[in-house]
């Protein structure tokens, strides 16, 4: 169903040019950093889907595209049927309130100045005509939710005074407050200690199941992926190459990056992983992003690369129910 | 408070802490003495009396000048013509540079770059040479003197929040502000400026030393404040006259005074500068 | 005799905001040729221990207490210019961010040779023979020599500083979180490349991380440290499957990791760990730990047997 799907993302694409002074100068050919290039995906309302893969593969730069943070080089990333990049005026605002983000570092994206109190109200100010006694109220059912306090005490606390598990809950009280229907998950606990990565992680699901909130939750950590996605893509070098449920990707991939991804990460599972061949999977290591390879982006790493992948990128195919690969080893 | 003051002495290090003290004991000095002027001084600055270069004693504490002023009057009364000039002069600069430099900083564009070329050229002048061509051209008057010496202090203002700003655009907390909705004017008061405040504060100290230096000087080339209005610089011009007669007050006194207020504000705004820098974190720190 | 013991090991450094004990009272036995996985949060103690065995602590730091036994031998008891001969020779470190660690304005041949040239009396022919053989070792092309860090890749940029930490086959390797600036693909790799070497050099070895997965994957023996204290030290497997202490399972529960199903809830672990200025009384975590009785909050508990090579610190033993 149509409705169904909240955000549409179609042949996205952001290329970004270095000034030419990098390059020398007298440099006529232009240089690109293919940062994200043509990627198409669907997000059902209420689900987590997950874009994944490691530095420099563009699911950071997707994570802002979507939010309007930059301007793509084409493409459009469609919010509940209108394309965000051409939003005006009060269509323009309504975005503003209806998708959030919530950051990887609780320290930067929160104001040091500020007191906890301002820095969870201040959303309102844009957005609602609302007293203070109403004020206090949204912040303080913001503060329940994340299971922080909502002492006096606690709430003229300014960021450097809190812990990082506590910022960040912060932080996620701040993006809640309007009530938006979309929320972008940048690498929420990549920088989390272990024990406070899981109550967040958790923290996450609960809101899901009460709010009925959306997630795109980015992250490098294939685990995070598995504990908590509906669905996930993988991207590589600005293209999503494989895209599905984590139970077919993580444990039946087909594209050879994926199966090289998911043989590479460790788990806690102590029966050894000594025989897992990762050389026989990939090798080498992600190449510069300044007009990376041609034909299919894997090939130069890719252990079953034929003729075509040096030439011919390959198309995206559905192989499955809700199975996407671009590989030319299929179909 | 007195917890406060204890930790504030002990983070800081006796040098930072003494230029800081040394200063506003300058300043607080001038300023209350130009503020309290009319009830400090015994005569007035332009009353003509008869004792004509009369040395200093308990009567007239910094003796007299060649018209029989009182030298203590014109020092304080001075004082307020250069202070308020310089103030005024300040406000306008601040004003008018910061939010330039803020908004120049952080919606950037073609015109910024423009008005940004413009700014480092005229900040390539010394605000004392600004101000003599400005007072060439409109005449010298106080009015004229302030509106000159803002000028010039605008650029130095300009510069420094520009700075910051672009520093500060690309963080994630202003692009968090993006996201909520909002708008651009919002961010730049309330999320630019607020971190510009430490080195404006200290740029406003150099600038007030500046600012009297530059009308002192324009008063000494007789271009300044005109007598018989007192003017530290313009006292010292005529007092040069009877310097070789051995009669050293009138040129002293002014002299000193040009010192202490020149001194007294660079001391604290230096101290002011080492203590934002030794401040890690805090309130005022850019993040 | 074992390779390596720490006994009652005390380090505490004078900050200005109090005196921080940042290891108190840590024992830790390791036999040659093992891997040793030392897990903990941050500011938990691990690093600070790692540095004590090299006796590069920072000038705020001292050890106050303990010994530490390198084949019998106590470094702590040992004078400077032994030490020298100690460091980079016998033990030599890993670090985390490789840039950090290499000079950005020398070649990287110049900064593998260098260890060479100080520590033994051979000619800066053979040190370059020995450095091209160490890129071998590492897997790196040998025309990387006469590349300057910015020019390589994070993985080639730590390929280069285990080179270097190889230079004088030391008997004891510290990595100290030596994946966690990489992408998983490269810190697969590089995790295997140190199995190998361990294998081939029969070298000992201390890795240091927060990653449970890490440890499970390279490390014989796991010991577990929270808030400067060692609170479980066994096998990997037990630690992973069989543990015993309140935080260690806690910790376990609460990581995400493949091979669980996807529907396990993870547990999380209240409160955060305390700051060790002004540590908790008695047993550190019984603040946060669900089994915690009226004696967890005045008694440390000692640390006691639970196992072949098993030790715990709880009052829930014996």
């Amino acid at each position: 169903m149509e409705s169904d799907i909240i955000l549409k993302v179609s042949d996205l694409t952001k290329w970004f040019s270095p000034r030419k002074r990098l390059t020398g100068g007298l440099f006529s050919k232009k240089v690109y950093v293919k940062a994200v290039d043509h990627i198409t995906f669907k997000v059902r309302r209420g689900e987590i889907f997950g874009l994944v893969g490691e530095s420099g593969c563009g699911k950071t730069t997707t994570g802002r595209l979507i939010l309007r943070l930059i301007r793509p080089t084409s493409g459009s990333a469609c919010f509940e049927g209108r394309d965000v990049f051409s939003l005006e005026g009060k269509d323009l605002h309504r975005f503003r309130r209806e998708a959030q983000m919530i950051f990887q570092d609780p320290y930067s994206c929160l104001s040091p100045r500020l007191t906890t109190y301002d820095l969870i109200s201040e959303p309102l100010k844009f957005h609602a005509k609302i007293n203070e006694a109403e004020r206090r109220g949204k912040v303080i059912r913001a503060l329940n939710i994340v299971d922080l306090p909502t002492t006096d005490e606690f709430m003229k606390k300014h960021p450097p005074q809190l812990s990082g598990g506590q910022r960040q809950r912060v932080m996620i009280a701040r993006s809640l407050i309007l009530s938006p229907k979309l929320l972008i998950a940048d690498e929420p606990v990549s920088m989390l200690d272990a024990s406070l990565k899981s109550s967040i992680l958790n923290l996450l699901l609960d809101l899901r199941k009460e709010t009925h909130l959306t997630y795109v939750l980015i992250t490098h950590d294939l685990s995070v992926t598995w504990y908590m996605c509906d669905h996930v893509s993988v991207m590589y070098l600005g293209k999503i190459v494989e895209s599905g449920t984590p139970e077919r990707l993580i444990r039946k991939p087909i594209h050879p990056y994926t199966q090289a991804l998911t043989s590479a990460v460790p788990t806690t599972d102590p029966s050894g992983k000594s025989s897992r061949n990762l050389a026989d999977k990939i090798h080498g290591e992600i190449p510069a992003l300044i007009n990376p390879p041609s034909g299919c982006r894997f090939h130069p790493r890719c252990p079953y690369a034929k003729e075509i992948c040096k030439i011919k990128e390959p198309e995206v195919i559905g192989v499955g129910a809700d199975h996407t690969v671009a590989c030319h080893l299929y179909p | 408070m007195r917890r406060r003051l204890e930790n504030f002495l002990a983070e800081h290090r006796k040098l930072s802490l003494a230029m800081l003290f040394s200063g506003t004991a300058m300043v607080i000095t001038l300023t209350f003495l130009a503020a309290f002027a009319p009830y400090v001084a015994r005569y007035s600055p332009v009353e003509i009396g008869s004792t004509l270069l009369g040395p200093p004693n308990s009567d007239h504490i910094l003796g007299t000048d060649a018209l029989g002023r009182d030298i203590f009057s014109r020092v304080c009364y001075g004082g307020r013509a250069s202070l308020s000039v310089a103030f005024v002069a300040m406000i306008i600069s601040i004003t008018v540079g910061s939010f330039l430099g803020a908004a120049g900083g952080y919606i950037g564009g073609k015109l910024d770059r423009v008005v940004a070329v413009f700014m480092d050229a005229a900040y390539a002048f010394p605000t004392y040479i600004m101000a003599f061509m400005i007072a060439i051209v409109l005449g010298p008057d106080a009015i004229n003197l302030s509106f000159a010496v803002a000028i010039a202090g605008i650029p130095g203002y300009f510069r420094i929040v520009r700075s910051i700003a672009l520093s500060i655009k690309e963080r994630t907390f202003i692009e968090a502000e993006v996201i909520i909705g909002a708008p651009t004017k919002y961010i730049v008061i309330h999320h630019i400026l607020p971190y510009a405040i430490s080195s404006i504060i200290v740029l406003m100290s150099m600038g007030v030393a500046d600012a009297i230096l530059a009308i002192s000087g324009l008063g000494f080339l007789g271009i300044g404040i005109q007598p018989p209005s007192p003017e530290w610089g313009t006292d010292l011009r005529w007092g040069r006259e009877v310097l070789l007669n051995g009669q050293w007050w009138p040129t002293v006194f002014p002299s000193i005074a040009i010192f202490l207020a020149v001194f007294g504000f660079n001391m604290l705004g230096e101290g002011l500068s080492a203590i934002f820098r030794e401040q890690a974190g805090g309130r005022f720190a850019v993040p | 005799m074992q390779f390596l013991e720490i006994k009652d090991l005390k380090v505490h450094y004078q900050t200005l905001r109090g005196y921080v004990k940042a290891v108190d009272g840590v024992d830790l036995k390791q036999s040659r040729a093992e891997t040793l996985g030392l897990v903990g949060e941050s500011a938990c103690g691990k690093t600070t221990t790692a540095f004590s065995l090299l006796r590069l602590l920072p000038p705020q730091g001292r050890i106050v207490a303990g010994e530490i036994f390198l084949e019998g031998d106590d470094i702590l008891k040992k004078t400077s210019s032994e030490m020298r001969e100690i460091r980079w020779k016998r033990i030599s470190m890993i670090f985390q961010n490789a840039m950090n660690a290499l000079n950005p304005v020398l070649r990287i041949r110049d900064q593998i040779i260098e260890p060479i040239l100080t520590h033994e009396k051979v000619g800066k022919v053979e040190a370059v023979k020995r450095a091209e053989e160490l890129m071998e070792m590492v897997r790196m092309d040998r025309s990387n020599l006469d590349s300057y860090p910015h020019e390589l890749s994070g993985g080639m940029r730590q390929r280069s500083i285990i080179a270097m930490a190889l230079a004088n086959r030391p008997q004891l390797i510290i990595a100290d979180e030596p994946t966690s600036a990489l992408d998983v693909v490269v810190q697969a790799q590089i995790l295997q490349l140190l199995k190998d070497l361990q294998a081939k050099m029969s070298l000992s070895m201390i890795l240091i991380t927060h990653d449970l997965s890490i440890v499970a994957e390279t490390c014989n023996n796991i010991a577990v440290m929270y808030a400067g204290k060692i609170v479980e030290s066994a096998d990997a497997y037990t630690i992973l499957r069989r543990a015993e202490h309140p935080y260690t399972k806690a910790m376990v529960e609460a990581f995400p990791s493949l091979d669980r199903p996807r529907e396990e809830r993870l547990t999380s672990i209240k409160g955060t760990p305390p700051e060790l200025i002004n540590p908790p009384s008695g047993c550190r975590f019984h603040p946060r730990c669900p089994y915690a009785k009226e004696i967890c909050k005045i008694k440390e508990p000692e640390v006691i047997g639970v196992g072949a090579d098993h030790t715990v610190a709880c009052h829930l033993y014996p």
